[in-house]
């Protein structure tokens, strides 16, 4: 749904829910984006180190398009409060011609005080949008 | 003589029948090799095997040579070595225990091995070869606990194994059920779950090279037992006086079975059904005999995995876990055998 509204196709989109697909199966689809929801992050993938997995070969790695899903008040890949952020984030990666970080980041900065009544500060933006920093899963 | 007459026949039908069956598991390894749901054209196809074997380099075909050499073809090998074991190892076990309804897991190995998988996906998440090592050396401790229990000599002797089994095998399941039960919910949880259903996604030619020794070892011992097995049905007193120690060849053949099982479940996961099915399936079509009955089920066994496998991995987008399959596809097909041939013994 989310990649319907920011005008992404959704390869995988025959499969529901949480299922396991094989590595075959990624490079029929060859997806121009990865989006990490949950799991390992996208850094691991990225240093193609997970056994019997060759990620190299896709073209999400070579663009480096293998990206974390950022978290803030909830991950904006499940639905939660800030669900309306995910799409305009979506855009703000896939194409940044639109929208770049720094547009997207006022967005969010406007959406926080409208929502929550809350100021954001940049650095607080920066972890929200690279949650496995945050999190220290990545140095 | 009638009846040397007659066991001339059987043999004979023996002997034609295995090469046939060799050429099931050589047809479907190879079809299977060709499908996939990476698409590619049968042009395509020819140019990666020609690249492949006169070493001139293909044009941006990298991703179809490695999908069929770097992720279907040890797939297929994995499976056929994995089925083939199982195989064998079932065949062994009910011909040792003369009981129909034994399968591998019989004395715990598979559960053993699967909570040992569990363990090591638990402490590790399934990064490094621990939860291998685990699998493997949990496997040869149940069994190893399920013999030590099962101490009592004379004609109930089958009976202690197969409850020792029965119990040492609830423990495990419990364990591992524990285990579940603490496991991180996001990332550990489906690693163990699906590892538990089995699968042969993600293997890669290491897998392969790490099984193939303990696999080959052992079934090329439980071959070689097979006359045995023959001996020991006729019970203790004929054993002894035919030269064959029954004590010593149950122990070596229930120590080949494990190591064969505990291989087996430590690449792929638990995967049933094949090691109670194929066995069965090779009576009706061999005979009871183990001379022909054990080569039968191993290459049988090989190729039904190869088949299963290439379900697996094909029917949808995303894996269905093998033991679902075996489930699905052996249970149905061993109740047609078996009734449209009742009537005939």
């Amino acid at each position: 749904m989310w990649f319907e509204k920011s005008g992404l196709d959704n390869a995988a989109a025959s499969v529901s829910g949480q299922s396991e697909v094989s590595m075959e199966q990624l490079y029929e689809w060859d997806p121009d984006y990865v989006y990490v929801f949950i799991g390992s992050p996208a850094s691991v993938m990225l240093n193609n180190r997970v056994r019997g997995q060759y990620w190299s070969l896709l073209n999400a790695y070579k663009n480096k398009s293998i990206i974390d899903i950022p978290q803030a008040a909830y991950s904006w890949g499940a639905p939660c409060s800030d669900s309306p952020l995910m799409p305009l984030w979506l855009i703000s990666q896939s194409y940044p011609e639109l929208m770049d970080e720094n547009e997207f980041s006022v967005m969010f900065k406007e959406y926080y005080g409208r929502m929550y009544d809350i100021e954001l500060e940049d650095d607080l933006i920066a972890s929200v949008l690279s949650p496995r920093k945050a999190q220290g899963q990545i140095p | 003589m009638k009846t040397n007459h007659s066991k001339e026949l059987k043999t004979c039908s023996v002997a034609g029948k295995l090469p046939l069956l060799v050429l099931v598991l050589l047809f479907s390894a190879s079809v299977s090799l060709f499908l996939g749901r990476y698409n590619m054209s049968s042009g395509e196809l020819m140019q990666v095997f020609y690249s492949k074997f006169t070493g001139v380099p293909g044009s941006g075909l990298d991703m179809a040579e490695h999908v069929i050499f770097q992720v279907r073809l040890p797939r297929i090998l994995i499976a056929a070595l994995v089925g083939a074991g199982l195989s064998i190892a079932g065949a062994s076990l009910q011909g040792l225990f003369q009981n129909p309804l034994v399968s591998p897991d019989i004395l715990g190995v598979c559960s053993g091995a699967g909570f040992g998988a569990a363990l090591g996906i638990l402490l590790t998440s399934g990064i490094g070869y621990l939860t291998a090592g685990f699998s493997f050396a949990f496997g040869l401790v149940s069994v190893f606990l399920t013999l030590s229990m099962a101490r009592v000599k004379g004609e109930s002797q089958t009976l202690s194994y197969i409850l020792s089994g029965i119990i040492v095998t609830s423990v495990f399941l419990a364990l591992t059920s524990l285990i579940k039960y603490v496991a991180d919910v996001n990332d550990q949880l489906p690693a163990i779950t699906f590892w538990l259903m089995g699968s042969f996604a993600n293997t890669e030619f290491d897998d392969l090279w790490l099984i193939l020794p303990p696999i080959s070892l052992g079934v090329i011992g439980l071959l070689l037992l097979r006359w045995r097995l023959n001996i020991l049905s006729l019970g203790e007193e004929e054993a002894y006086s035919l030269g064959v120690n029954p004590q010593a060849t149950r122990i070596a053949i229930i120590l080949l079975s494990t190591i064969i099982t505990a291989s087996c479940v430590m690449v792929s996961g638990i995967i049933g059904w094949v090691g109670l099915v194929i066995p069965h399936i090779c009576r009706r079509i061999i005979g009871v005999n183990h001379n022909g009955l054990l080569p039968a089920s191993t290459i049988l066994g090989g190729a039904f995995m190869v088949i299963v496998d290439c379900l697996a991995r094909n029917l949808i987008a995303a894996e269905i876990p093998i033991g679902i399959l075996t489930a699905l596809t052996g249970a149905p097909f061993f109740a047609f055998i078996y009734s449209r041939l009742k009537g005939e013994s």
